[in-house]
């Protein structure tokens, strides 16, 4: 087994971080946020001018043609800053799904308007919509909190289950979106309802849950990288604070127990860091280890990642609290993305669910509590 | 980023597998090594240590021992393909345990150390587990603090004379030789006047005394020093160099890892299904957390040993690996036991596979103090990768005879 990017990887990743690094700052993510539109449209066509949200889109759709490693890489980069850019959904969740699914009529229709950032995707899934009601072509719902949905316009997602399963793709451009008070304040999300909006179903009944499993695998996998990146960005702001502060006469984090919080903080990204390199190997290869990879990946980087939000306001003390500091958006953000493909504890309970069936023996046969509890 | 092995490790790996089934003991003496430390009818350890040199021996003359070590020494320096062998070996690889600070900590400091007939004469009989090495570094009074040693050596004519005594010393009792870290200076500051040596244990005046740990084996030691001559050619590195050749010692990892992962969650799910707690919401839960840490445990091996095969030097991962992997032994020995309930508080007589929970209960503690303690590695972590500033240590500024030190009487 190797787990490491080639330099040509990271040298993709610098360029990208060289470019974004300058634009992404936390005040434009900011006031992209407050706009009345709600997100910054102009970073976002900055960032399609030079085919980042193309990375891995052919040459022929006009994207970079690059392989779903640099994307991981990419991913992780983004997550280091604040942008108030559907990035997540749009850059890794649906252009990664357009090329998985395979179709060459639908990644011909959609992926150059991806490319250009006029398609904005989103991958929801079917445990946030409240309503969902297909019917000949068109689809009428409802989904009460959809994470930087001001801009989408496309959601794909899994409808019905088992032989009535559908993958299905919406045209959500028309859809009325309402503002809500979101938790992450950079990453807004809105209420979206749509009234026949045109539907498109690209599988049916187990095909179309085995697609949808994969895309949501490879999903969770480009986002633990974010989270990574997200993760890594807390603890630096955490670790220059505490540097540059002095109490008792000396600098805060001189201090044994303040050290100590942050060893733990990095302990934890190395570990999530490990689960999502393996998980961006089983990615590539793309064989079945992708499926307990990206629920490992998955929750190892959001235990690290909301550690090092948490870890980060707390030693800030006061400042930690306030609006004015951006602690508070990268604890809002660490708890928002454990949220947005579903909370650790379904991934936990996928993964699990996984290696008993896969035993060779049959659990035993439930047994009543034999403790207290 | 690759999951397979390389044309190259997988053709070694089909010979490795083969020459280890065609080599291997007999299905009766493989049984009882499942688990090693955890087996129901535990081998005395005198027979399990004749049986680690006696397997390395075999691998040796195959030319499958000490693969991590540099080639100039009889190694392959391949650390990837260490790690191969062990996987195949199975319950066998638990043996590299017992020789771990022979062949990678002691030789590491003679490889760097030693004239050049010292390390022909030595190095091949540590290859094939001939001689057992022990690291006399611990003492009563310097364990995190190991600069702070206070076995002292003299210099006398032709070597040095050295009184005093050391702790903790693993397999003391089984070996030939040692590696000693003393105190020739005691008025400048700690790391200063520190000799690194080597001598023989049976020199006339060292005595070894096993310690019983709460497991109830004996496998380290103290060790007192009365009036030991050793021969100056025995000396490792310039005199008051000591401090640098013990920081090589532990740094020796480079040639350890991959050896030695002690971590199991699998073994939990098996329990968890055999006693049916598996149907329960809560176990899933954690079960699926530990499975998940120690998968990335795993991967953060591998990206250490791609790190070293890649030519870069290996990041936080050693010092993850150890506080991560450490804590997990704990939790998740204490869990097992609670798991079996009732069970949990005593052993069946005999053969009771549970026993490895046991003596995970026993190990954890230990695997949290030895080689850099939990806090140790966090100070570590926090200081050398995120760069937080040293706390203020007078210690490191006064002569070592007068730093202070606990109130006596
Ligand atoms: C199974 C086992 C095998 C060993 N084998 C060997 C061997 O072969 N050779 C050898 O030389 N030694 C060996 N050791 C010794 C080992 O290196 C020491 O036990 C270890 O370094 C801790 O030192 P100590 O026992 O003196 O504990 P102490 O240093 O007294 O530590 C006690 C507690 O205080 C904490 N502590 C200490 N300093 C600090 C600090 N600055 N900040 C915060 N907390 C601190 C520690 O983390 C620990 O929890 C072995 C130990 C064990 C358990």
């Amino acid at each position: 087994m190797r787990l490491s990017f080639s330099s040509d990887h990271q040298g993709l990743r610098e360029e990208f971080e060289h470019v974004f690094a300058a634009e992404a700052t936390s005040a434009r993510a900011r006031a992209g946020a407050s706009s009345p539109e709600g997100w910054d449209r102009a970073l976002w066509r900055q960032l399609s001018e030079l085919g980042w949200l193309g990375v891995t889109a052919s040459e022929a759709h006009g994207g970079l043609g690059q392989d779903p490693l640099a994307l991981c890489l990419i991913a992780e980069a983004f997550g280091q800053r604040l942008a108030a850019i559907p990035f997540l959904g749009a850059a890794l969740g649906f252009a990664d799904a357009l090329l998985t699914i395979g179709d060459r009529s639908l990644s011909d229709a959609l992926a150059p308007g991806v490319v250009a950032g006029e398609v904005i995707g989103a991958l929801a899934i079917p445990e946030h919509f409240t309503a969902l009601d297909i019917d000949d072509g068109h689809a009428s719902g409802a989904c009460p909190a959809l994470m930087d949905a001001a801009a989408t316009t496309h959601i794909l997602t899994l409808a019905g289950a088992g032989s009535d399963a559908q993958l299905i793709l919406l045209d959500v451009t028309a859809a009325h979106r309402e503002r809500i008070d979101s938790l992450d304040r950079v990453n807004l999300a809105w209420a979206v309802t749509f009234d026949r909006a045109p539907s498109r179903t690209l599988a049916r009944g187990e095909t179309a849950s085995d697609l949808w499993r994969t895309l949501r695998a490879r999903y969770a996998t480009f986002m633990s990288f974010v989270q990574i990146g997200a993760a890594s960005a807390a603890l630096d702001m955490a670790r220059d604070h505490v540097i540059q502060r002095y109490a008792f006469g000396r600098p805060l984090g001189s201090f044994q127990a303040v050290k100590h919080e942050l060893a733990d903080v990095l302990a934890a990204i190395e570990i999530a860091r490990s689960n999502a390199w393996f998980a961006a190997a089983a990615l590539n290869e793309g064989g079945s280890a992708l499926a307990q990879a990206g629920a490992a990946a998955r929750v190892s980087a959001t235990d690290a990642h909301r550690l090092a939000a948490r870890a980060n306001v707390h030693l800030h003390g006061g400042l930690g609290v306030t609006a004015e500091s951006d602690a508070h958006l990268h604890y809002r953000r660490a708890q928002a993305l454990g949220l947005v493909i579903g909370p650790s504890s379904v991934w936990r309970e996928r993964l699990i669910a996984e290696l008993v069936a896969a035993r060779a023996v049959a659990p035993a046969a439930p047994q009543l509590p034999r403790t207290g509890s | 980023m690759n999951l397979n092995d390389t044309p190259e490790e997988a053709a070694f790996r089909a010979e490795a597998r083969a020459w280890i089934a065609a080599n291997r003991y007999d299905e009766r003496t493989m049984e009882t090594l499942k688990g090693l430390a955890g087996n129901g009818a535990p081998l005395p350890s005198a027979e399990l240590w004749a049986l680690a040199k006696d397997w390395n021996a075999r691998k040796y003359d195959a030319g499958y021992a000490v693969l991590t070590w540099p080639k100039a020494f009889g190694g392959r320096d391949a650390p990837n393909l260490a790690a191969i062998f062990a996987e195949e070996e199975g319950p066998l690889a638990r043996f590299q345990g017992y020789l771990v600070i022979t062949q990678f900590m002691c030789a590491a400091t003679l490889m760097a150390f030693a004239s050049s007939e010292q390390k022909a004469a030595l190095l091949p009989r540590i290859a094939r587990a001939d001689d057992i090495w022990c690291q006399m570094f611990s003492e009563p009074a310097a364990g995190s603090d190991l600069a702070a040693v206070r076995t002292r050596a003299e210099r006398v004519e032709g070597g040095w004379r050295v009184n005093g005594q050391k702790v903790w010393t693993s397999g003391a009792h089984m070996a030939g030789w040692g590696t000693l870290l003393a105190r020739t200076d005691p008025t400048t500051p700690k790391h200063k006047g520190l000799t690194m040596f080597f001598l023989r244990m049976d020199s006339p005046g060292v005595r070894v005394r096993p310690i019983e740990l709460m497991s109830g084996e004996a496998e380290f030691n103290e060790i007192f020093f009365d009036d030991v001559f050793i021969p100056d050619a025995q000396r490792l590195g310039e005199v008051g160099a000591g401090w640098k050749a013990a920081v090589v010692t532990l740094n020796s990892e480079r040639m350890a890892i991959g050896a030695m992962l002690d971590v199991d969650s699998a073994a939990l799910l098996d329990l968890a299904c055999e006693t049916g707690a598996i149907t329960r919401a809560d176990v899933r839960q954690t079960l699926a957390d530990w499975i998940i840490k120690e998968r990335g445990l795993r991967a953060c091996v591998a990206r250490q040993l791609t790190a070293i095969s890649e030519g870069r030097a290996p990041g936080p991962e050693a010092a993850t690996i150890k506080l991560v992997g450490g804590v997990m032994i704990e939790d998740m020995a204490a869990y097992a036991l609670d798991l079996i309930d009732g069970e949990g508080l005593a052993l069946r007589p005999g053969r009771d596979p549970r026993r490895v929970y046991r003596d995970m209960f026993y190990f954890g503690p230990a695997q949290r103090a030895a080689g850099g303690s939990d806090e140790v590695l966090k100070n570590v972590l926090a200081e050398r990768v995120l760069g937080l500033p040293m706390e203020d240590r007078p210690d490191n500024r006064l002569p070592f005879n007068e730093v202070p030190t606990a109130p006596r009487g």
